[in-house]
């Protein structure tokens, strides 16, 4: 085998392997999330006033508000320096909060990364247990 | 010999991408990804903390039901109870998910029954 095929074959593989490690990359991780946008929150410590002055109204609530959940949106090319946005209600759809480049007729939502929050409260009005979880 | 080694790594990775594992079937994604649910034990706070706001609530909060994407690989993700290009059509919404879960909770805010419906074959 003469050296140009062994140079084109170094080449391919170089270009999959970095495809490859590409592909895995995300733009904005669980924990990511966790740490930037929700470092507020902490298990039997966080009250329920504090989770409404930082996020507002819950997107949805079980068991009397007992559990209440948030829809978190944060587009693809997050920007830490911005605070949290608060979307109201459109059209039957439920507030989002949102963290969103200014003007945010540039978001691309087709692009868009979504979790969904969960906070347990207990009788005195403390956080208990809380997820994030990553949805498509 | 280098060269060899390089061909068969390339293969390998060719090979690799195109390998698929095949669909999970109920029973395995029962005993896996859902072992968490179990009726008469699992509360409704144990199915929200781990799936999230669900894309359907009937009869106050009784019965949730979750749009699931179950991978071959049983890796599980919720779906977003609007569409991806954030319109109202319904279809978008569907795009992607895998199995409905139907979760069926009693007076104690415990899993009563379950049923998981599967869609389409998973990606």
């Amino acid at each position: 085998m003469d050296a140009k095929w062994s140079n084109l074959i170094v080449f391919i593989s170089a270009l999959l392997f970095a495809s490859l490690v590409g592909g895995c990359a995300h733009p904005y991780t669980t924990p990511e999330v966790n740490r930037t946008w929700l470092n507020f929150l902490q298990d039997n410590r966080t009250t329920r006033q504090q989770v409404i002055a930082k996020l507002g109204e819950p997107t949805a609530s079980f068991e009397n508000g007992r559990i209440v959940a948030y829809r978190l949106i944060g587009p693809n090319a997050p920007d830490p320096a911005r605070d949290i946005y608060l979307f109201k209600p459109l059209d039957g759809i439920p507030p989002i909060v949102a963290r969103a480049p200014e003007p945010l007729d540039e978001v691309d939502w087709s692009v868009r990364l979504e979790w969904s929050l969960v906070l347990v409260y207990d009788p005195q009005q403390i956080v208990t247990r809380h997820s994030v979880v990553r949805r498509f | 010999m280098n060269h060899k080694l390089l061909l068969i790594v390339l293969g390998c990775v060719l090979c690799g991408c195109d390998a698929q594992p095949q669909a999970p079937t109920r029973d395995q994604i029962e005993k896996g990804p859902l072992s968490f649910v179990q009726d008469g034990t699992t509360t409704r706070e144990d199915v929200l903390l781990r799936f999230g706001t669900p894309t359907g609530q009937f009869e106050g909060d009784r019965i949730l039901t979750f749009r699931l994407a179950i991978s071959r690989a049983l890796e599980v993700t919720p779906a977003s109870r609007v569409a991806l290009t954030y319109r109202h059509d319904d279809q978008g919404v569907w795009n992607g998910t895998t199995h409905e879960l139907v979760v069926v909770f009693d007076g104690k805010n415990v899993v009563q029954k379950h049923r998981l419906i599967q869609i389409q074959d998973p990606r």
